[in-house]
């Protein structure tokens, strides 16, 4: 593989990483603008560890995603108890407060960065990402994935059916928040080097954008979306400047055509039916026999 | 424990700031029992329901479902308790299958750790797959198993949502205007399957505007005007009170 492939790949495969760290809050119809804040938590935890103590990168990785996990428990209470935009102005804030507290933590190099020694080749990343995919997937068919649809769609009722609707919440922003740890330690294990420059709302701003281009209604949406934000600008890279120029109205143009995302369940039903295996196949002796 | 009621209000009052909406209001409702609550717009129907199924407390006064106080237990818990309802408007996930839809009304009995991780939606032949298409077979809704919601007639919706309710597991059933919208073919589908659910054990209140289906469905009548019980008794001996004459079917008829 060509060093210039295999950079794309990386970057691609970390996007998706990220991409599934935004999905799950939206998933749960919360907008986290404080992604980046996370993949920072999973990134500076990471490369300390494994600098400092010598833990083995990928045990440092999970590490990480678990630490964001309880970081995003512990700041779920008082922020996901703000709704709609104010929810995402806390999360919004929530990413900032990380950032400087990023570039005040001389431990960690502050402003100047922190070189990470430990090297995670694209085996590692790639199973990373194979993982997160199959556990959203996984999560997506159990129940815990059909409730957090109703809690999503409808709160009071999804309450009056019993669902926990606030846990559901909390859980789906610290899973996110998790494989954003996982993404942000992979990605400095890697690269080698972190700065908190990398950890901004621009960084979030375009995971989410990603993600709601994709589409957020079925767990293949943020693939997509991954795909279409890593390989569209290299596929550009020919036309120069202007690049940034056709990439602006590429995503514009899929705003007003698809907003609802590129792929949402109208589609896999569709894909699925042509391949007949379609709609439970309960539903279809009962139309035959209808 | 035969005349025991399986929902009793004692005393419920309920106020918005300054304004009460419901005063005193006691009523039983006794086990299989068909109920309608009715009464002129803005009589506080629903607002009953949305008392007894917690999405409001009350201000004053006792619920009890089953002998026990039910009053302060939230509304998540309500259902395991005994309350299930459906909404005056429609309120399903639209973009999800029928069967899917069905499959979160099991909520109140699957809200454990490994029910949770469950995966309902892949595995073809699970109990809880079973359970729920035997459902909606009973409800003469198998052919819409795999549809999703929003591409369904309104009748076939409301069917849904009864059967959503239904497999909570709940003994008493609060349908708010299930009727509404239907067809004289519907409803009568309707009232026939309401009688069938109630034979089977289940207590039935409708809050309902068309008599008729009232008169057909239910035999025992509760009627409230502003807030307060103006008459309580069978379809026909509600309709001989003057006081109800002049409320509702007095307006009504004009």
């Amino acid at each position: 593989m060509s060093g210039y492939l295999e950079g794309v790949l990386v970057i691609l495969l970390l996007n998706v990483i990220f991409a599934y760290a935004v999905y799950w809050p939206l998933a749960a119809g919360q907008l986290n603008l404080g992604v980046a804040g996370f993949v920072g938590v999973g990134a500076y935890f990471s490369a300390y560890v494994s600098n400092e103590y010598g833990v083995a990168p990928w045990l440092a990785s999970i590490g990480a995603g678990l630490a964001a996990f309880v970081l995003a428990l512990a700041v779920a209470a008082p922020v996901l108890r703000t709704r709609g935009i104010y929810l995402a102005l806390a999360t919004f804030a929530l990413g900032q407060v990380l950032q400087s507290l990023f570039l005040n933590l001389e431990v960690v190099g502050g402003a100047a960065g922190y070189p990470v020694i430990a090297y995670v080749g694209i085996a590692g990343i790639a199973a990373a990402a194979l993982a997160v995919f199959l556990v959203t997937a996984f999560l997506e068919r159990t129940r815990f994935g059909l409730n957090m649809v109703a809690v999503r769609d409808d709160e009071a009722v999804s309450d009056l059916f019993g669902i926990h609707v606030r846990r559901y919440q909390a859980l789906a922003f610290a899973l996110g928040a998790g494989f954003a740890g996982l993404g942000g330690s992979l990605y400095g294990h890697h690269f080698s080097y972190i700065e908190p420059q990398n950890y901004s709302i621009l960084f979030s701003i375009s995971v989410v954008l990603f993600v709601l281009l994709g589409g957020a209604q079925t767990v293949f949406g943020p693939l997509l979306g991954a795909l279409f934000f890593t390989v569209l600008p290299e596929v550009l890279r020919g036309s120069e400047e202007w690049r940034y120029a056709i990439f602006a109205v590429l995503i514009i143009a899929t705003m007003i055509l698809r907003p609802q995302g590129l792929v949402t369940a109208v589609e896999l039903l569709a894909v699925r039916r042509l391949f007949g295996g379609g709609a439970p196949a309960e539903a279809r002796a009962g139309r035959s026999r209808g | 424990m035969a005349d025991r009621p399986v929902l009793r209000l004692a005393g419920v009052s309920k106020s918005f700031g300054g304004l009460q909406v419901i005063r005193g209001l006691s009523f039983d409702v006794m086990r299989g029992q068909r109920t309608a609550l009715i009464g002129p717009n803005g009589a506080g129907k629903s607002t009953v329901f949305n008392l007894v199924s917690g999405v409001y407390p009350v201000t004053e006064g006792r619920i009890e479902v089953n002998g026990e106080d039910v009053t302060d237990v939230p509304s998540r818990l309500r259902m395991r308790r005994g309350v299930s309802r459906s909404f005056q408007n429609i309120r399903l996930v639209p973009h999800l299958t029928v069967l899917e839809n069905v499959l979160i009304g099991q909520t109140p009995r699957a809200s454990g750790f490994a029910d949770a991780l469950y995966p309902v939606r892949l595995l073809r032949g699970s109990r809880w797959r079973r359970e729920a298409l035997d459902a909606l077979q009973g409800a003469g809704l198998a052919e819409f198993a795999g549809r999703r919601v929003n591409d369904l007639p309104y009748g076939v919706q409301k069917q849904i949502e009864i059967a959503r309710a239904l497999l909570g597991g709940a003994d008493v059933l609060l349908l708010d205007e299930p009727a509404a919208g239907l067809d004289p073919q519907e409803s009568g589908a309707l009232k026939e399957r309401l009688q069938h659910i109630a034979e089977q054990g289940r207590t039935i209140v409708v809050v309902e505007h068309d008599m008729q289906f009232v008169g057909a469905l239910c035999e025992h009548v509760v009627v409230l005007d502003f807030g307060e019980k103006i008459a309580e008794g069978t379809p026909v001996e509600v309709r001989r009170e003057p006081k109800v004459v002049e409320a509702y079917l007095g307006s009504d008829a004009q």
